[in-house]
Order: structure tokens, then C-alpha cells, then sequence
């Protein structure tokens, strides 16, 4: 069972990288569209949008087109965007780079693990943070050893707490507040309550863990 | 509010269960990460730590920094206290430089616009797309229009080669920098006696000098007696450091420092003495002091001992510019009845009493070593600043001034050559034909130049002065081979600028981007904005490039110094987000055009000649220092004098050199990006004075310094014209045509000596507006300053600083609601903001306290101000006794500002004042075309 948790992990912060990664690619709508949670799930509401929106009678191109400029428009860019994608803009008075971004890439480093896009995208940046839990639920998942595993469990509860819930939850807004396209509501919806839900599932396997030992 | 429901690990559970699989599999969208050997992990931590010595963009002074790298991350900013330039010391903008690196507002994408001009929308695509866009587009344009029809606008900074280099390989003479919009009048004297361009005092310490016994030692002593500056206020529109820091060391060393200004501005504060003068009458002034002068002068009286007729050994002409100038003594002024350039007639003009002009020009002949330094907003910016400039470098010569140690010296031919085969100048060489009037023409790249062979011939140093009009009128040709030639302009390159803002008048330059043809397509068919910071200008773009921020790219810095002195900017970090160099971006543009076909294109120019960054930046060394080993003291007394110095000063003073008699040319060692890296970031070669002797460092056709600017020589039985009017003269002969601007002066051609001509919107010298004295009782002037320009905008809490009565905390209190670019243009996000009353500074309009008194207002009122072209805007007015009566002064850049892209200033565009939206777009100054900004009136009304 556990096996599986920790696929799913994988796969979902995966998917929540993809996500947030310019551009949304065919290969992470399908994903979406293809995505099913029973509709008592926390995740539901925000899926549910997300899927409404990729639902609309229109052309393939001409959806991805428009999804992409509202992404450029909400986190891309030029100049001023209003759900910026990086924790040092919520942590830190608006200015990037700053310990947050500084924190991540060093603990990526003891990780022995780097962005594939190398540092020229701050290390605090959404689908970097997001991208960081795939790869230690990857570790995790893939570790051989009990200790090996819990190390990785540990690292991403820690992450989550210290660094990504931090300011998840303000940014999720931001993005909700600027958007009026469900694909973008949904997704932040989505985007917290995943997170919320894994951090939850991590805290309480971690303390049964610790009970036991 | 999203619902936060407990849940159970069996919730969590059900999920993944409910899509049998599906987010399991997702692990295949993989996590963008990659592992890392121990190893790898070491490097990367000890590569994230360094100092590097690079130089400062947060204004165009361009210091020279000490940078310091932790963790990846940028955390220091000093001075390098070994670019001699701003002595180590740096100010409060540029350490907050890394508010702008690590801005959240800055472009980090590339974009292509998915609205129309001017909404804002774009969509963030790849490099491949943006690049394939622009050069698919540029070939479509070279082909049905020529490559003239292009222009590259490269900017407000010094490292634009690359951008010079591609775009004249592409084939278009119209690479141009800022400096073609801002201040060419107040160029031009320099630029007709000396070949030079830029006068400043001799304060820039401290100097490398060699001493009697052989060896170098750094100089710090100040020789200056008497500054005079004339609407120059390098205390806060800093271009070059050193002027601010030595001005208050020279006057603790004696100086006296006089200001003379309409605004009592930060310089005057330091100075001894403060003369508000009216806007607009600088030349009446030097005219009157150098009558004065002329006048006075006793050669046996040492206290009327003004001119030091040693200029004589090293210029020509003095005598014909002297009888033109004196010829029109006996003549009256139409608007006072007064004889020209009498004190009397300077005073009716200037508003300063005549006695004050007669002590000023005794002063000035007097006191030496002295300078007269004039500035950008005044003199640069008026219709006759030419002649002011004419005068001030005549009054700067004649009294021996020049070049003398403590005195004036025309930096622009002392610093350090650059650039050499990397400005792509031999590009412009190349033979071209077009049919012009059903006729196959040959001729040269440069000579299809829009102002240089169109309307404006005297536009040297690439000025593009003319624009925008010239997008919406297109191009005539009127000299040179391709006379008659018509040619539209369809694509606009703009770099580092924001000419919406800055250049001309502001809704001109909307006008000229979104104007549409009849098919509905903007007649500028290209509009490519190339920045860090995204301002009004890219609002206009069809695609937006991310240009690496200072500190990360590379590049030469040189801004002004008194002698070579040369450093390196350098990469402190990598380039973040997508952003590429200067450099990355024009090769990869070049291979993009070259793939397409470009047949102007080639690898050879390109890849295969400079393959990298730092040999594009090398070949750019080779000419350095590039002058004379001349005069006093010998930089290098073990090299043949008067011989070009090439290469780095160590070769050149161990003697590793290779002498060229033919040439005259000393060759030491290549100055390279290596050696400057090894060397604090910085080359500096030795100072000496007296460099206009025996020919020296003058770039004149006659190496003397000249006041006839079109004469005939003898030589080999022939007769040759020469001096720098003689060129264009010629052409306009040969067309049997006079450009238009300077027909509307009544001239033919370019006079060969002195000339007179009046400001334009001036009702106080100019009789055809003395009609509007009544009606429009104010001359408004603007200010540049540190908290106008877009840099110290972007950095909230720098530009909420109060500055010169000009950018004052005169806010209202406001809930503001962050406003960033929506679907439908600037959109609320609903983030609020509290801002109370009086706590954030903004731009102002200056105004005097007495003027305000008698008009009922009273600081904080909001005015607006209106032209008798019925331009208009509008602003806070902030009573104060720091300006002269009838004046108003606003910060150049400083209000209006509409592009989101800025910091919090852009909450407060709707009560700040825009100067250029009252400039006059038709008010182009008579030799060079560039916009008179400061000739301005307007009535006032009270809005608030
Ligand atoms: S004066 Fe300008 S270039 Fe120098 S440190 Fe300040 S902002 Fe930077």
C-alpha cells in the first residue's frame, strides 16, 4: 500500500511541477483531463474546474493559446504580474532572491540535486519548489532502505512546513484573486489543497512512524 | 475562501485510489530535477561565492563596482576603489542595484504581443519563436523596403557595440544611441573647435601622473580656482561621478563654485554663489561676457588681464570669428531696442543685472585656472543652445583655460578609445544601388543615413534626431547620391530607452507606433523593445526581448574620465530567467537572419570571428588607449612623443612595445578582458596637460583648435575645403538645396564662423513670441535627477526619497490597489495598499513661492499646465523659494508614467506632471533636429 502512496506522490507533484511550467504542453492537459478523484475528494472542486474549463467546445490550438497567454498574464510576465511565482516575493517585501531563494538552493545542494534549468530561475520559484518534492518522493519511493526512505519523508515534511506552505497559500490567492478562467481558479485550488493534503498525510504517517520507534 | 476540510491518510488514500493509477503515472512528467556527483556539489558551492569588479548601470555614470557573491546570490555593492573614476566610492542607488537585478517586475521572458499596441498583452514564448518572428519579419522589410527602413536604437548605455555591430552588418545607417534624442546642442561647440563633445573641469581625482623622478604616483591635488556651471547640476543628474564628489573638494581646496541656474538646484547648495537666470538665455550671457571680455581686456593690466593670447599657438580663425562676432555690436535688438550682446541688453534678456554679467565675465577672465561647464537640461535642451555652446568653448580657449592643468578639458578627446572594428563602422562602407526617379544609383550604406543625408546633413555621431515624425512621413533624401530617394521606416529596435517618456513629445510617439495604414497594419510594421525593465515604450512592442541586467553581461565602461582610463563590466552572475547579453542576443539574431537567407549575414563576421563574448569584448581593446603620448608630463617619456599609445599600461611602461615610425603608432601589449581581470577590473594610463599643443589630442582637420568651420588650404597646387561645415556645405552646393532648418533661420548654408540665431517659445528674446508673454506667463525647464529615472523608480523605497523640490512627498493619502497589465490593459489584482498622506515623494511641479502667493495657490494644489499648442499637464505644486519668479520646473521622466512595469510611481501617474507631453514635436533645433525640450510656455489652471 505504502508503494503506492508513494507513487502517487511522485506522480503528483509531478504533474503540480508540469503545471507551473511554461508552457502548459499538450502532455500536461491530457493529464488533467484524464485525472479522476471521487467527488467527495478535496481535491474535487479544483480538478472539477480545471476539467470544465478543458471541457469547452473549442479548438485544441486556440485553447492552448489562450490558456498560455492568461499563464504569461498571471505569472510570466512583462513587468508587474499579479500572482508572482517566487516565495521571496510574499516572504520578503516583494523583492526576489532572497533567503528563501537562498535556503532552497543550498538544501537542493545537500540533496545533491539541481535544477535541470540551472540557477538562472530562482530556486524559490513555484514549479522548482514543487518540482524539488518530486524528486525527493522519487527518493523516497525508490529508496531500498527503511532509514533511506524516512530521511526523504522527513526532508519533504520539512520543506513543505519551512519552505513551501509558507507561502503556498498566499500565492494560491493571488492566482484565484487575478483570474476569472476556472482553468487557473481551478488550478489553484488544486495546487493548495494537494499540498495541504500531502503535508497533513506526511505529518501524521511521520508521527505514527515516531510512535512506533 | 477554499473549504479546509480534515482529512484522514485513508482520504488521501481514496484519491490516489479513485484514479486508478493516474497520478502515479504522472512521475513520467518527471521533477526538473537532475543529481549531482559530490564533487559537482562542491563546485557549485564554491562557485556560488566570489568578488568581481564590474561597473554600475543604475544611472548612466556608470561607476566603476566592487561586487561581492554569496551563495549564488549577489550581496554587496562597493566602489573599486581602483577606477580612479569615482574613487571607491559609490552612491545610494547603485548599492540598491540589486533592487533591480532582483526585481520582481523585471522581464524575464521573451514576448510576442497578442493585443494591440499599446494594450499590453502579450504571450511569453520561446527564444526560437522570438528571434524567428523578428528576423522572418526584418528580411520581409529589407526586401520590399531596403534595410534603411530599419532602426536600431541602442540606448542610454555605453555597451552597445553588438547592437551597432549586427544592425549595420544587416545593412541600416541608423544605429543610434540616446544621445541623439537628448543633448546634441549642447555638443556642438566642442564638436566644431576640437572635435571633442564634452567640456568638464579638471576634477576628477585622483590622476596618475608621472613625476620629475621617472616614477607614477597618484595626484589628488585640486588646481581648480573657479567653476562655473550653467545649467548643469552633476550633483544630481549624475553622468559622471566625479564631478559632484571633486566639486565640493575643490572648493574645501579653494575654488569658488559659482551656480548659474533658474533652480536652486543640489549643486547650488555647495556652490558660493547661486544666479537665477531665465531659461532659455544662456547664450545671451556668454555673448555678453565675452564682449565684456573683449572689450576690457587690457594685456597690460593684471586685473584686466583676461585673455592668455597663448590659444593663439594652437588654433586658427580667431580673427574672423572676432569680426563676426563684433559686427553685430552696432546692431539693435528688434525686442529691447538694446546693441546685441551689451550688458544691458544681457540683462533685459537674462533677468540678471548688468552688474552682476560685468563681475561674472571679470571673474571668469580673471581666476586661473578655471571652467565653464554647461549641462544636458539647459543648453542642451534649446533651440539656439549651439550658439551657447559655441560661445562657452570660445570663452573656455581665449582664457587659456583649456587643457591647463585645474581647467576645462574636452574629456570626450582624452578617455580611452573603444570599440574600433566592433561598431561595425566598415559595414556602413559597403556600395549599395537603389533606383531613385527611374534611375540606378550607387552608392555607400551610410549615405542613405535619414538625417545625415535627409533634412539635418550636420547630424554627426549618427544622430537620429528627426523621429518620430519620420515614422509617420517616411524618408526624402536630399543630398548626396541617393538625392530624391523616398523610403518609409517599418521597423524599430529600442534598447535600454524609453523615447515614449524621453524623447520628443509623448503623444507623437504614440501616434507614430500605432498609426495604421489603410489595410488596419501599423505602418511601423516591427516595434522590438530590448530592456531589463519593461517601461512606456514596451507597452508599443510587437515583441519583447529580456536583456541581462548589469550585472550580469559584459561589456566597457569609460564615462568621461580626464585621461585613458578603462574598465570592465563583467559577469557577476549568470544572466537569470531567459535574459541573454547584449552579446547572445545579436549572434543569435545573426544566425537566425543567415538561416533565413540574409545574404548580408555571414558566419565569417560573426561566429567564426568572434566566437565568444570575450573576443567580441577583445577586439574592442585593440585600440585602447588609442591617443598620443603627449604632453605635459610625458605619459611615457621612454616612447617617441606624439606617437598613438596601443596597449596595456604595464607594456607600455616596461617599454614591451613595437615602435611603427610610419604609423606612429606605439604597440604594446593587447589589452584584453584577461589582463583587465587580473588588474581590478581596470586599465589606467598616465595624465598629462597641455594636450592641445603641436596638434596633440585635437581632432580637427587642421589639428589646431578652430573658429572657422569652413576654409580653403593649398595643397599640392590644389585647394581643398576643410573644417567640419565644409562637408556638408559641399553637399548642400552640390544639391542646390538648403535643409529646412536651417532655411527657416534665413541662412543658405552652415556660416563658416560665429552666428547668432534666437531660442524658439521664448517671449523674452524671440520677438515672434513676445505675444504670448501675457497669456502664458511661465517658461517651464525640467530637472534631471536620480529620482526621475526609471531605475530609482523601480526601487520603492530610493525613489520615495525628497529630492531638489522637485520630487516631494506631496501624496495624498491613498488606498491603492496594485494595478498590473489585465486582459483589457492595467487591471486591479486586488492586492490594496495603504499609502498615507505625505509619506511617499513624487514627482512636482516647482514653482516659485511669491508666483503661487499671487495665484491664489498653495503647495499640494493640483494644476495643470497647458501650451499655446494646447499640450497639457497636470501636477502637484509645490511652492518654493529655490526657483526664479515665472519659471516652473518639472523632473525630466519623473510623472505620467503609465507603464506598470515601474514601482509604486505608477500609482501616482494621474497627479505627476509629464514635461514631454508639453514639448512642441515641430520645435526641432536647427542643425542637428533634435527636440528643444526646454523651450517651453504655458498658462496655468487650477484642477485640485
Ligand atoms: S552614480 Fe550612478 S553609476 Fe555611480 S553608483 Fe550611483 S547609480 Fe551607480
Amino acid at each position: 500500500m505504502m508503494e503506492e502512496e508513494l507513487r502517487t506522490r511522485e506522480g503528483l507533484y509531478s504533474l503540480l511541477r508540469a503545471l507551473f511550467s511554461y508552457p502548459l504542453t499538450d502532455e500536461v492537459i491530457d493529464a488533467i483531463r484524464s485525472l479522476a478523484v471521487m467527488p467527495d475528494s478535496p481535491l474535487a472542486s479544483g480538478l472539477g474546474q480545471m476539467q470544465s474549463r478543458l471541457q469547452e467546445p473549442m479548438d485544441r490550438r486556440a485553447l492552448m493559446e489562450t490558456l498560455n497567454v492568461e499563464m504569461t498574464r498571471l505569472m510570466e510576465g512583462p513587468g508587474r504580474v499579479p500572482a508572482p511565482p517566487f516565495a521571496s516575493f510574499y516572504l520578503h517585501g516583494g523583492q526576489l532572491m532572497g533567503p528563501a531563494a537562498t535556503a532552497a538552493r543550498q538544501l537542493y545542494l545537500e540533496w545533491h540535486a539541481i535544477p535541470e534549468t540551472g540557477w538562472q530561475i530562482p530556486a524559490d520559484h513555484i514549479a522548482i519548489e514543487l518540482g524539488f518534492l518530486a524528486h525527493l518522493a522519487r527518493r523516497a519511493h525508490q529508496a531500498t532502505a527503511p532509514e533511506e526512505r524516512a530521511r526523504a519523508l522527513r526532508a519533504s515534511l520539512d520543506f513543505l512546513r519551512h519552505h513551501v506552505w509558507t507561502w503556498l497559500p498566499d500565492f494560491c490567492q493571488a492566482l484565484r484573486e487575478a483570474s476569472a478562467d476556472p482553468f487557473f481558479t481551478g488550478l489553484a485550488e488544486f495546487t493548495q489543497e494537494a499540498v495541504r493534503l500531502d503535508l497533513q498525510w506526511l505529518e501524521e504517517l511521520l508521527a505514527e512512524e515516531a510512535h512506533r520507534s | 475562501m477554499i473549504a479546509t476540510r480534515k482529512v484522514s491518510r485513508r482520504d488521501f488514500l481514496k484519491m490516489a485510489g479513485a484514479s486508478a493509477g493516474g497520478l502515479a503515472a504522472m512521475a513520467a512528467l518527471g521533477s526538473g530535477f537532475r543529481t549531482l556527483s559530490a564533487h559537482e556539489v562542491r563546485q557549485q558551492q564554491e562557485a556560488g561565492s566570489r568578488v568581481v569588479y564590474t561597473a554600475c548601470v543604475m544611472c548612466p555614470a556608470e561607476c566603476g563596482l566592487e561586487v561581492h557573491v554569496e551563495n549564488g546570490v549577489v550581496s554587496r555593492i562597493y566602489g573599486n576603489i581602483h577606477v580612479p573614476y569615482n574613487s571607491g566610492t559609490v552612491c545610494a542607488k547603485g548599492i540598491a542595484g540589486l533592487q533591480l537585478v532582483y526585481s520582481v517586475n523585471r522581464i524575464k521572458y521573451p514576448m510576442i504581443r497578442v493585443g494591440e499596441r499599446g494594450e499590453g498583452k502579450f504571450k511569453r514564448v520561446t527564444w526560437e519563436e522570438a528571434l524567428d518572428y523578428i528576423a522572418t519579419k526584418l528580411i520581409e522589410i529589407k526586401q520590399k523596403y531596403g534595410p534603411e527602413s530599419v532602426i536600431m536604437d541602442c540606448g542610454d548605455v555605453t555597451d552597445r557595440d553588438p547592437y551597432y555591430y549586427l544592425f549595420r552588418a544587416f545593412g541600416t545607417p541608423h544605429t543610434v544611441e540616446h544621445g541623439s534624442i537628448c543633448d546634441t546642442p549642447r555638443r556642438h561647440g566642442p564638436k566644431l573647435m576640437f572635435g571633442g563633445k564634452r567640456i568638464e573641469p579638471d576634477i576628477m581625482r585622483p590622476v596618475l601622473v608621472r613625476q620629475p623622478d621617472g616614477s607614477l604616483k597618484n595626484d589628488y591635488s585640486y588646481r581648480t580656482r573657479l567653476i562655473i556651471y550653467v545649467g548643469w547640476n552633476p550633483f544630481t543628474a549624475t553622468r559622471i561621478n566625479y564631478e559632484s564628489r571633486g566639486t565640493v573638494e575643490a572648493r574645501l581646496a579653494g575654488a569658488r563654485i559659482i551656480v548659474i541656474d533658474p533652480a536652486f538646484s543640489n549643486t547650488a547648495t555647495k556652490a558660493d554663489r547661486w544666479i537665477p537666470i531665465r531659461p532659455g538665455t544662456d547664450a545671451d550671457l556668454f555673448a555678453a561676457m565675452l564682449r565684456y571680455i573683449l572689450e576690457n581686456h587690457r594685456d597690460d593690466d593684471p586685473f584686466r588681464r583676461y585673455i592668455d593670447w597663448s590659444f593663439k599657438e594652437y588654433s586658427q580663425g580667431w580673427e574672423e570669428f572676432e569680426a563676426a562676432f563684433r559686427s553685430w555690436w552696432d546692431k539693435k535688438d528688434p525686442l529691447n531696442g538694446l546693441p546685441y550682446f551689451s550688458l544691458e541688453w544681457a540683462a533685459d534678456r537674462t533677468g540678471i543685472d548688468a552688474a552682476t554679467i560685468a563681475e561674472l565675465a571679470h571673474t571668469f577672465g580673471i581666476t586661473k585656472p578655471a571652467a565653464l561647464v554647461w549641462g544636458m537640461n539647459g543648453i542642451g535642451h534649446h533651440y539656439n543652445g549651439y550658439v551657447a555652446s559655441i560661445l562657452g568653448t570660445v570663452l573656455n580657449v581665449i582664457t587659456g583655460n583649456m587643457e591647463v592643468p585645474g581647467g576645462a578639458i574636452d574629456t570626450e578627446l582624452v578617455k580611452s578609445s573603444k570599440g574600433g572594428k566592433t561598431t561595425g563602422g566598415d559595414f556602413l562602407k559597403r556600395e549599395v544601388t537603389r533606383i531613385v526617379n527611374g534611375r540606378e544609383v550607387k552608392g555607400k550604406i551610410e549615405e542613405l543615413h535619414m538625417d545625415g543625408y535627409g533634412d539635418w546633413p550636420a547630424a554627426w555621431d549618427d544622430v537620429v534626431g528627426d523621429y518620430p515624425r519620420r515614422f509617420i512621413e517616411g524618408v526624402t533624401l536630399r543630398y548626396g547620391p541617393f538625392r530624391g530617394y523616398h523610403y518609409p521606416i517599418k521597423a524599430y529596435f529600442i534598447r535600454t530607452g524609453n523615447p515614449v517618456i524621453t524623447g520628443s513629445n509623448t503623444q507623437k510617439w504614440i501616434e507614430a507606433l500605432t498609426a495604421k495604414d489603410e489595410a488596419g497594419n501599423y505602418k511601423v510594421e516591427l516595434v522590438v523593445y530590448i530592456d531589463t525593465v519593461f517601461l512606456e515604450t514596451g507597452l508599443y512592442a510587437d515583441v519583447i526581448l529580456p536583456e541581462a541586467s548589469f550585472l550580469e553581461r559584459m561589456s566597457l565602461s569609460d564615462i568621461y574620465p580626464v585621461h585613458p582610463v578603462l574598465y570592465l563590466r563583467d559577469f557577476v552572475i549568470r544572466p537569470l530567467y531567459e535574459s541573454k547579453t547584449q552579446y547572445e542576443i545579436c549572434w543569435a539574431l545573426a544566425r537566425k537572419l543567415y538561416e533565413k537567407g540574409d545574404p548580408d549575414i555571414q558566419p565569417k563576421d560573426f561566429w567564426e570571428k568572434y566566437p565568444t563574448e570575450e573576443d567580441f569584448w577583445n577586439e574592442a581593446l585593440k585600440v585602447a588607449p588609442g591617443r598620443p603620448n603627449t604632453d605635459e608630463p610625458l605619459p611615457y617619456p621612454n616612447l617617441p612623443k606624439g606617437y598613438k599609445l596601443l596597449g596595456t599600461p604595464d607594456s607600455l611602461e616596461a617599454g614591451r612595445v613595437q615602435i611603427d615610425d610610419e604609423k606612429k603608432e606605439i604597440r604594446g601589449e593587447p589589452l584584453t578582458v584577461q589582463w583587465l581581470r587580473e588588474h581590478h577590473g581596470v586599465a589606467v594610463w598616465p595624465m598629462s596637460w597641455k594636450r592641445f599643443h603641436g596638434g596633440g589630442v585635437l581632432q580637427t582637420d587642421s589639428k589646431k583648435v578652430e573658429f572657422v568651420w569652413d576654409y580653403t588650404v593649398e595643397k599640392d597646387g590644389k585647394i581643398e575645403r576643410k573644417g567640419r561645415y565644409s562637408k556638408y556645405n559641399k553637399l548642400i552646393e552640390e544639391a542646390g538645396e538648403t535643409p529646412p532648418g536651417i532655411a527657416r533661420l534665413g541662412w543658405q548654408k552652415y556660416p563658416a564662423t560665429f552666428y547668432w540665431f534666437e531660442t524658439r517659445w521664448n517671449p523674452y528674446t524671440n520677438p515672434d513670441y513676445a505675444k504670448y508673454r501675457e497669456e502664458y506667463p511661465f517658461q517651464v525647464i525640467s530637472g534631471r535627477i536620480h529620482h526621475a529615472m526609471s531605475g530609482t523608480q523601480m526601487v520603492d523605497w530610493l525613489g520615495r526619497l525628497p529630492t531638489e523640490d522637485l520630487w516631494a512627498p506631496l501624496n495624498d493619502e491613498r488606498i491603492v490597489e496594485e494595478v498590473i497589465i489585465g486582459e483589457n490593459g492595467p487591471t486591479s489584482t486586488g492586492r490594496r495598499l495603504k499609502i498615507p498622506r505625505g509619506t511617499w515623494s513624487i514627482g512636482v511641479i516647482q514653482m516659485n513661492r511669491a508666483d503661487g502667493e499671487r495665484l491664489g495657490l498653495k503647495t499640494g494644489d493640483l494644476i495643470e499646465l497647458e501650451t499655446p499648442q494646447g499640450f497639457k499637464t497636470r501636477g502637484k505644486v509645490y511652492l518654493v523659494e529655490t526657483i526664479r519668479p515665472g519659471v516652473l520646473r518639472v523632473p525630466l521622466g519623473g510623472g505620467g508614467r503609465f507603464s506598470p512595469g515601474l514601482g509604486k510611481t505608477y500609482i501616482f501617474h494621474d497627479i505627476t506632471p509629464n514635461h514631454n507631453a508639453l514639448v512642441d514635436p515641430e520645435n526641432l533645433s536647427p542643425i542637428m533636429g533634435q527636440p528643444a525640450y526646454g523651450d517651453v510656455i504655458v498658462k496655468i489652471r487650477k484642477i485640485g
